[in-house]
């Protein structure tokens, strides 16, 4: 029994000092991201995208947009998605088979016709059974392929993209009108850039109109309320503060570009895979930066794409777990970057941290919580003692959610009432009493259901941010 | 062995981290601490909103005082000291707020109206002072706006900028520079571009395309003096400005490099500005080993021209790379009906192959009939 006692003890050391290494760096990811958001935003403020890149030299974007069963929108994103301002580009719909009438929607309101492509594609896809394209509409592109899965169709949509950068979205996904100019730009002032992400929002609450961002504001929903204070956190100080060490080892899917040649050169999306945007991002580290050490991937604090969030907590379960399960792929694919010198503080910081804290957060958490609960039965814990370290813990992360809203604030201040930001503080407050614990319960059920082989993606309903609107 | 290690961890543990009532001491000063900060920060959040929300009364209670004035004298050759009477060196913030958004957003006569706000009053000092301060934010503001309003007094300033430490600063200064138009600025900045470690050849090249045409002459004249660096970005600005004087320089260089980067840019300009003089070149480069020089050396003799020219062209669509089969494919269409009517030959002759499916291809995308031949 004593024995037991001690491992008891020890573990809760154990979770102590996790803590207290996470608190630090969070601390530390929250000032960097302070500095750098500050300097994005005096830098961006004179930027004068539009004219400068009307001076010729502007990198063309192909944008990739894979579709599965978006029938009911579909016409209504491509709309929206051909009124971004962008000197040149073009639209590559990628009809991943769907079983609605997305292909049929997309043929009759744009006036597609069939084109020949040579079947010469350097990446590995399920096969394109035809590419359409406007007769009308000269840069939109729609491309018809067996069902593969998102990573399988944006490798198709890539081998037909003819343009230098590729940018991925998700069918769904708002866009700020200026994204493309904005999400180019790192691609111009450094020759080392791969790949950009951009920062996602939530759209529930907000006032769409044809595809287009007109308010913004918070849903009532408390789920997706704290939805958003968790992309707030997770973008604002997580991806720029691992921006500053060249980290970043995730670019959201929703919206992410890229250089054609690099994403060619390393053969694509892995299909099938779960986190298909994680894998991609590492995969790149990893091999242009051994050829490379300056390579970049880099990350613009700018909320340039909103995206619907789940309001139920089945889909958002589902949701999660799929998270859990691309992280924990991702870390075994390429595990060799684990404290890896050669690919700098990515290897030595960046993903160590997602597998201390990403992958094996939810299990130390969970059994943190269960022996923390069985000192207090054993009387190795005082409830004094117990109930002063719930709350210190509580009440940090009410403070880094507050503190997520305060770079909000001070940077792009997208929520215009008073109104708002009381909102969010109370979610930062009343998301540690429930909403924490339950998405580190499906972490951990993402972690073993990964173990046990259940690895599929599941399916992602939404209501559609323009019908909520309606 | 096992319990061993786990008593040391433990003592380990032990000596680490206080215990009992030390550590319950130490939880209820974080917990006292994190309240507060949690507090304060909340309430500076609440403060900084309220005042940007009285900021934005201000600036639009300023504005509907200054809007009208504003428009009867846009256009006017009405003194523009005038418009700033009543305003106060405090709400300058908010007028170049305005003033910035305007500058993108007029032209003409309008714009000239602009100009004379930002040089000729005394907003002019106000920025000054933020130029000649240490402050990336101040410095990057007064250039913008003074590279918007063509002040030609402020070019010793920027010039001192140029190298800085901070990329930034750079960017502004030299784009600054470079819509004053100061042309005996355009190799300072060319060179200082080398000491920024962060800064791309893409963006240097937008800097420089600020500057009108009659920077080619400059850039020209130092050409010959000049490493590969600047003769690539030099090359890449007369291309973008069709300058045509610069055609014998470049064909020297052309002859005579064997800097991939350079060659290319080389190539590019005479495909262009269509020069004659460079076919033989460029039809030597057909054979070169490099896929992107050949592709290049093939787009450029279909800017160039010239039926004689198709069945080189036809040769390429066989070529094992399809960046160069596109590239020739192109160049057929490009070259006009005798070149459309090859490409259909090529179409319908050997449906299999790999110069079959590039030719019908790029006539599909162009919707163009294969059938009606």
């Amino acid at each position: 029994m004593s024995e037991f006692i001690k491992i008891l003890m020890i573990f809760n050391y154990i979770v102590l000092f996790y803590f207290l290494s996470l608190i630090t760096i969070y601390i530390i990811l929250n000032l960097v991201s302070f500095f750098r958001i500050l300097r994005y935003k005096n830098k961006i403020e004179f930027a004068d995208l539009e004219r400068i890149f009307k001076l010729k030299n502007y990198k063309a974007i192909s944008i990739i947009v894979p579709a599965y069963n978006e029938g009911n929108n579909i016409v209504e994103n491509v709309k929206s998605l051909l009124q971004l301002i962008y000197p040149q580009f073009q639209l590559v719909v990628v009809n991943d088979g769907s079983k609605d009438d997305t292909l049929q929607k997309l043929i009759e309101n744009f006036n597609l016709k069939k084109i020949e492509y040579p079947d010469l594609y350097k990446i590995k896809s399920e096969p394109i059974k035809a590419v359409y394209k406007s007769k009308e509409i000269s840069n939109l592109i729609v491309v018809d392929k067996v069902n593969g899965g998102k990573a399988n169709a944006i490798n198709a949509g890539i081998n037909v993209a003819k343009y230098p950068l590729i940018t991925v979205i998700d069918a769904d996904s708002i866009l700020e009108r200026d994204c493309l100019l904005k999400i180019a730009q790192p691609f111009i002032e450094n020759d080392n850039v791969i790949a950009v992400g951009g920062t996602i929002r939530i759209a529930n609450g907000c006032e769409v109109k044809k595809g287009h961002l007109i308010n913004v504001g918070l849903s009532k929903n408390w789920l997706a309320r704290f939805q958003v204070v968790e992309y707030l956190r997770a973008f604002l100080f997580g991806r720029t503060g691992f921006d500053a060490i060249n980290g970043i080892p995730i670019i959201s899917g929703a919206f992410s570009c890229f250089r054609r040649d690099a994403v060619v050169e390393i053969g694509g999306y892995r299909s099938g895979s779960i986190g298909e945007d994680m894998e991609i991002v590492m995969r790149l580290h990893k091999h242009f930066r051994l050829k490379n050490p300056d390579t970049k991937i880099t990350f613009i604090p700018d909320p340039i794409c909103w995206t619907e969030a789940p309001e139920s907590l089945k889909i958002l379960m589902r949701q999660r777990t799929r998270w859990q399960k691309g992280t924990i792929e991702c870390l075994l694919l390429h595990k060799d970057l684990i404290f890896n010198h050669n690919y700098g503080l990515m290897g030595i910081i960046a993903v160590p941290y997602y597998l201390i804290y990403e992958f094996l957060g939810p299990i130390i958490e969970l059994i943190g919580y269960i022996f923390f609960f069985m000192s207090l039965v054993l009387g190795i814990l005082s409830l004094e003692f117990t109930i002063a370290f719930l709350a210190a813990a509580i009440l940090y992360g009410i403070m880094l959610s507050i503190l997520s809203v305060i770079l909000e604030e001070l940077s792009f201040r997208k929520y215009p009432e008073i109104k708002h930001l009381l909102i969010l503080f109370l979610t930062a407050v009343i998301e540690n009493f429930g909403y924490r614990q339950i998405t580190t319960w499906w972490r951990f059920k993402g972690t073993v259901e990964f173990f046990l082989g259940k690895r599929n993606w599941g399916s992602m309903e939404k209501k559609g941010i323009s019908k909520q609107n309606n | 062995m096992k319990f061993y290690f786990s008593k040391k961890l433990l003592l380990i543990c032990g000596n680490l981290f206080p215990s009992g009532d030390q550590l319950l001491y130490i939880l209820t000063q974080i917990i006292l601490f994190l309240t507060i900060v949690s507090i304060l920060l909340v309430i500076t959040v609440l403060i900084i909103r309220l005042l940007n929300k009285s900021d934005e009364k201000r600036k639009s209670v300023f504005l509907s005082k200054w809007e009208k004035r504003f428009y009867e004298y846009l256009g006017s050759p009405d003194d523009p000291n005038k418009l700033l009477t009543d305003v106060k060196p405090s709400q300058y913030k908010f007028l170049l707020m305005v003033l910035r958004d305007l500058f993108s957003l007029l032209d003409g006569k309008d714009l000239e109206s602009l100009k004379r706000i930002i040089n000729e009053t005394s907003i002019y000092n106000f920025l000054l002072k933020d130029l000649k301060s240490n402050r990336t934010k101040r410095i990057i503001r007064a250039a913008y706006f003074f590279g918007a309003a063509n002040n030609q007094n402020v070019k010793a300033i920027l010039f001192g900028h140029l190298y800085s430490n901070k990329t930034d600063v750079f960017i502004y200064c030299a784009r600054a520079l470079a819509r004053i138009n100061a042309l005996e600025y355009a190799s300072a900045i060319l060179h200082a571009s080398r000491y920024q470690k962060e800064l791309s050849t893409d963006i240097l090249i937008s800097i420089l395309l600020e500057y009108k045409s009659d920077v080619c002459k400059y850039l020209l004249e130092r050409l010959k003096f000049e490493d590969d660096y600047y003769k690539r970005i030099s090359i890449q600005i007369f291309r973008f400005h069709g300058f045509r004087e610069a055609a014998d320089s470049v064909l020297e260089i052309f002859q005579s490099s064997t800097n991939k980067k350079l060659l290319i840019e080389c190539i590019k300009y005479a495909g262009t500005i269509e020069c004659i003089d460079a076919i033989p070149y460029l039809w030597e480069h057909f054979e070169h080993p490099d896929i992107e020089v050949k592709t290049a050396a093939i787009e450029a003799l279909a800017k160039i021209g010239g039926t004689e020219l198709i069945p080189i062209f036809a040769q390429r669509l066989y070529e094992s790379s399809f960046e160069v089969n596109i590239a020739a494919a192109e160049a057929l269409l490009d070259s006009g009906e005798k070149g459309i009517k090859l490409l259909k030959i090529i179409a319908k002759s050997n449906s299999d192959s790999r110069a079959a499916a590039v030719a019908k291809f790029v006539l599909s995308e162009n919707f163009i009939e294969i059938e009606d031949e």
